[in-house]
């Protein structure tokens, strides 16, 4: 199993201020699966995307993700967890300002100890990946939304991380870049079977996934396989870029 | 590391105008440390070299009367210990509304002071006499000095004839040292004011070093009436005058640095909450707190070294202008200003301990920041 949740709950606060953002959720993902998490503000999809991210820990239950129980690691193991399992992509692109295209996406490789001439070598591969291989030396300020989100991406992917996690990843960007980023999701799944979680409230959106949960109060009550869309995706060029980033990743050994 | 330094570089480009400010408020309180140090160790060092100088003895006997009998001083250049005995007259007389010093001493060892000729010459015969440059006499001026300490204690007129004029010991930087010296010979002192064959004052110098506390306690022993000095125990009292204007200085210095303390405070409260976003991010990224933490560090040595640097050289140079101006002002403080290595060390200790101060809540509130709380603020 990819991930595997169980009996998981969440509660924060106490008293009248008591919310319970998950309730005995239980669920089992595979390898290479794309989960949707859907269902209304407040169900507790980003709660879960947080948990499974290990950016949470969970107020009962057990959270495995690649087979280590997340819930056990101490502070500072998580942090590294996090760097060499989990690729996050956020709703805002939330790249580090003064920083260019490059180097935010070198920087959880920079941060694993890989040199910075390799990580950037590796960070300009997948911002060609991603189809922004003219950008790399752009500051945020200088690109659109559509790109910085897609330079996001391409940083989630730095790591080469066995697990996505996207909250909302298309909710700020125009229908133009929403299409290429879930076409980008759709390739990066196909090619490395990385284990793709995202939440959403867009039906269409949701038809990238291999799955879709439904949630409502803290609740999974569905969990179905929805009609695939089919992406313009140029796998093609995608396999190509990847042959490219096998061959860095040999320097890097990642 | 490279990752650290990239965050770190990053964010002081973006915020180098802050951060000049902040290098300058330490910088500013670093140099009025080291200017003071600076000047507080100059003067001190010239203080006591000065006395060395001027009085070159290891030991004085001092009585407030004329009462030592010139045969103790024959005496005690017969003990084994002693190199040298010098029996002087030192009293305090008024000339023209002016406190002078005058000093009677054998003619063949006037210059055991290390008279300093500015013009004229020593005095070679009684009613001469050699004066300091702060009295405003020249050669061949004739100078009354009344003086109230006799063998009778009756008020004595003196009236010298100016041969030399001698520069002011300690140039006579400090009220205090001004002494208005009115050196002529011994003899005729002694004669002018019936003081016969006695003297209130003898210089001794030992041959052992080691000599000069057993000798101390004897002569302490032997002569109850009279005060006995050592040379170290009057640099014991400069020294206490000058940790005392230390402290003073350190008030000065202290308040300076304890507003840069504030402003760094101040700077890198507003750059964390500036950043909390960003930390947050990092830390779902996965970069470890402590790298981060690392990174703010990274950031607030190097406003530290840059201020320490110029709040060093700024400092030096500026007691230097100091005394300069105080110079150009007529104020004599003709005092070598000398840098020593100390202060380098001592400017750069301060830079960093006021920049690490400043900057040590700030950077336990980046420690403890977990990333979804910003996360959820940043919805």
């Amino acid at each position: 199993m990819a991930v595997r949740l169980h009996n998981v709950s969440k509660i924060y606060g106490d008293g009248a201020a008591r919310t319970v953002a998950l309730d005995y959720v239980s669920l089992e993902v595979s390898p290479g699966e794309v989960v949707a998490l859907m269902g209304p503000s407040g169900s507790g999809k980003t709660t879960m995307l947080n948990i499974i991210a290990a950016l949470d820990r969970p107020t009962s239950g057990e959270v495995y993700v690649m087979g280590v129980d997340v819930t056990k690691l101490p502070e500072s193991k998580l942090e590294k967890f996090r760097l060499k399992n989990v690729g996050y992509l956020f709703q805002s692109y939330n790249l580090v300002s003064y920083l260019t295209a490059e180097q935010n996406v070198a920087l959880p490789l920079m941060a694993l100890g890989v040199k910075k001439e390799l990580a950037l070598l590796r960070a300009r591969v997948l911002l060609e990946l991603v189809g922004l291989e003219g950008a790399a030396r752009l500051y945020p300020h200088q690109m659109s939304g559509g790109m910085q989100q897609r330079t996001a991406l391409a940083r989630a992917l730095a790591a080469n991380p066995p697990i996505l996690v996207l909250d909302e990843p298309t909710s700020n960007i125009d229908l133009d870049n929403a299409s290429v980023v879930l076409g980008l999701i759709h390739v990066v799944n196909r090619l490395t079977k990385t284990t793709v979680f995202m939440a959403t409230h867009d039906p269409d959106v949701a038809r990238v996934a291999t799955r879709v949960v439904y949630m409502r109060a803290g609740r999974v009550y569905d969990a179905v396989e929805p009609p695939r869309r089919e992406f313009k995706a140029d796998m093609e060029r995608a396999a190509a870029v990847y042959e490219k980033l096998r061959h860095v990743d040999e320097l890097i050994g990642l | 590391m490279e990752h650290v330094l990239l965050i770190a570089a990053g964010d002081f480009k973006a915020r180098v105008a802050r951060y000049v400010l902040t290098a300058l408020a330490i910088g500013v309180g670093v140099a009025l440390l080291v200017a003071l140090v600076a000047v507080t160790d100059a003067t001190r060092d010239y203080v006591e070299r000065t006395l060395y100088k001027v009085y070159p003895a290891d030991i004085m006997l001092y009585s407030d009367s004329i009462n030592i009998p010139m045969y103790l001083v024959e005496e005690l250049r017969n003990n084994a210990a002693v190199e040298t005995a010098e029996g002087i007259i030192l009293i305090s007389g008024a000339t023209e509304g002016r406190v002078v010093s005058v000093v009677g001493i054998p003619l063949r060892d006037v210059n055991y002071f290390a008279v300093d000729l500015k013009e004229g010459r020593l005095p070679a015969s009684g009613g001469e006499a050699v004066v300091e440059e702060s009295l405003g006499v020249k050669p061949g001026d004739i100078l009354v000095v009344k003086v109230y300490s006799g063998a009778s204690g009756v008020e004595r007129t003196l009236k010298v004839k100016v041969v030399g004029v001698m520069r002011s010991f300690l140039k006579g930087f400090v009220g205090a040292f001004r002494l208005n010296l009115v050196v002529v010979p011994l003899d005729w002192l002694q004669g002018s004011i019936d003081a016969g064959p006695f003297v209130n004052t003898v210089l001794i110098t030992v041959k052992d070093k080691a000599q000069v506390q057993p000798l101390y306690l004897a002569l302490k022993e032997t002569y109850r009436d009279a005060q006995v000095y050592t040379q170290q125990s009057l640099l014991d009292t400069v020294t206490k005058v000058f940790t005392a204007l230390n402290a003073v200085f350190s008030v000065i210095s202290g308040a300076a640095l304890t507003a840069a303390v504030i402003t760094t405070f101040a700077v890198m409260s507003i750059t964390v909450r500036e950043r909390l976003r960003e930390f947050g991010l990092l830390k779902a990224m996965g970069i470890s707190s402590r790298e981060i933490l690392l990174s703010v560090v990274v950031e607030v040595a190097l406003i530290a070294a840059v201020a320490g640097v110029a709040g060093v050289v700024t400092g030096f140079l500026g007691a230097n202008v100091v005394k300069d101006v105080l110079l150009r002002m007529g104020i004599n403080f003709d005092v070598p200003i000398a840098f020593r290595p100390h202060y380098a060390a001592l400017g750069m200790a301060a830079s960093l301990a006021v920049a690490l101060i400043g900057a040590v809540s700030p950077m336990y509130k980046v420690a403890r920041l977990r990333p979804l709380e910003v996360m959820q603020l940043w919805r």
